[in-house]
């Protein structure tokens, strides 16, 4: 996906998919959340692949401002490490309670600031390693509902090419306006 | 990428990293990997899944690197010799399905100041563990790894890997390569 294909997809969308190439998948997702600070959106970025801990420093790498951005972190606890949220960061196991998972998102959301928000999900297949398929789409069923209450929301959700979840990612992408590649 | 010396380099600059070896140049290339990194490291862990602990620390020490800086968590004599005890530099596991036992001398290994670990390799693992299960394994060390900022390098066969497996970890890690022929 280059540059223009996404400023053209924040303009005409407000769910939808990015599939990447495997090796690109990161650096898409770090893509996506630069253009979208730099036209002033606030967000969060639900982070099932890295550890708050190495997205701090990804984030001062790329000039990515964390005053502007809130991360769900459901990847330090798999590590049986116990940290305290901060006002930007909270904690999570990627085994929580999908309602639990749905009302911290709310939470979140309803605390940034200015009318341009979004909320980025690093990536769909990962969470499945840790629950079944059904509930992760029940999340993201819940997560696209969000916009009835927040319209001004641009929700992304970021997967691979060639993923072993390919069939349920379909299912997924029903509910979105667009997949991008 | 057909250099060696450029890819060590580059790995340096990434917390997690995929190497795609040629199958018919694997074990030649996997030595000199794993030789320049032991090198350049302060002290290495190397968890081997195709050759035991013992040959491997022999062939290192041959080449005049100093033992102290290798730890091999060695899944395959245990296979054979059930009642194999752990050495100042090898820890022996039960067999590559021991996960949580790979993951436990993995976390004791980085507590006692590791500072790489090479994964050597996927394929290997791919034989004796279930997909959904290794591919946990690997999110949980890489994580593990990014917390403690250890570099993580995953070596893997050339080809080998099914495509879904090498898109679920390639789009772990930060960076790809592949050494030609």
């Amino acid at each position: 996906m280059d540059i223009e294909q996404l400023r053209e997809t924040l303009k005409d969308s407000s769910t939808f998919m990015v599939e990447s190439e495997p090796e690109h998948h990161f650096k898409t997702v770090i893509k996506t959340l630069k253009e979208l600070q730099s036209q002033g959106y606030t967000g969060v970025l639900m982070s099932f692949q890295r550890p708050f801990k190495s997205l701090e420093n990804v984030f001062k790498k790329e000039d990515i401002s964390q005053e502007k951005i809130s991360v769900i972190d459901f990847a330090t606890e798999l590590e049986d490490r116990k940290e305290e949220d901060r006002e930007k960061t909270v904690y999570l196991s990627p085994e929580t309670n999908i309602s639990e998972i749905n009302r911290t998102i709310f939470k979140q959301i309803k605390k940034l600031e200015g009318p341009k928000k979004f909320l980025i999900m690093d990536s769909l297949d990962t969470p499945v390693l840790y629950r079944p398929r059904e509930e992760v789409l029940k999340l993201s069923e819940f997560i696209v509902m969000m916009r009835n209450f927040q319209p001004e929301l641009k929700i992304i959700f970021n997967t691979s090419k060639d993923s072993s979840e390919n069939q349920f990612l379909r299912n997924v992408s029903r509910k979105m306006d667009r997949v991008v590649q | 990428m057909t250099d060696i010396e450029e890819i060590i380099t580059e790995m340096e600059k990434a917390e997690a990293t995929l190497v795609e070896l040629p199958a018919e140049t694997f074990n030649s290339s996997q030595e000199k990997i794993v030789e320049k990194l032991v090198e350049k490291n302060g002290k290495t862990i190397i968890i081997s899944v195709t050759r035991p602990g013992k040959n491997i620390l022999e062939k290192l020490v041959e080449k005049g690197i100093d033992k102290e800086k290798i730890t091999v968590i060695d899944t395959v004599t245990k296979t054979q010799e059930k009642d194999t005890e752990d050495t100042e530099n090898i820890v022996y596991v039960d067999n590559p399905s021991s996960l949580t036992e790979i993951s436990i001398a993995i976390d004791r290994k980085m507590k006692e100041g590791g500072t790489v670990l090479i994964l050597d390799s996927i394929n290997s693992l791919q034989i004796h563990n279930k997909d959904r299960i290794l591919k946990k394994f690997v999110h949980g060390i890489l994580t593990k790894s990014r917390i403690k900022n250890i570099p993580a390098v995953l070596l893997a066969t050339e080809g080998q890997l099914s495509p879904d497996m090498r898109a679920d970890i390639a789009q772990l890690c930060d960076r790809t390569f592949s050494l030609d022929v």
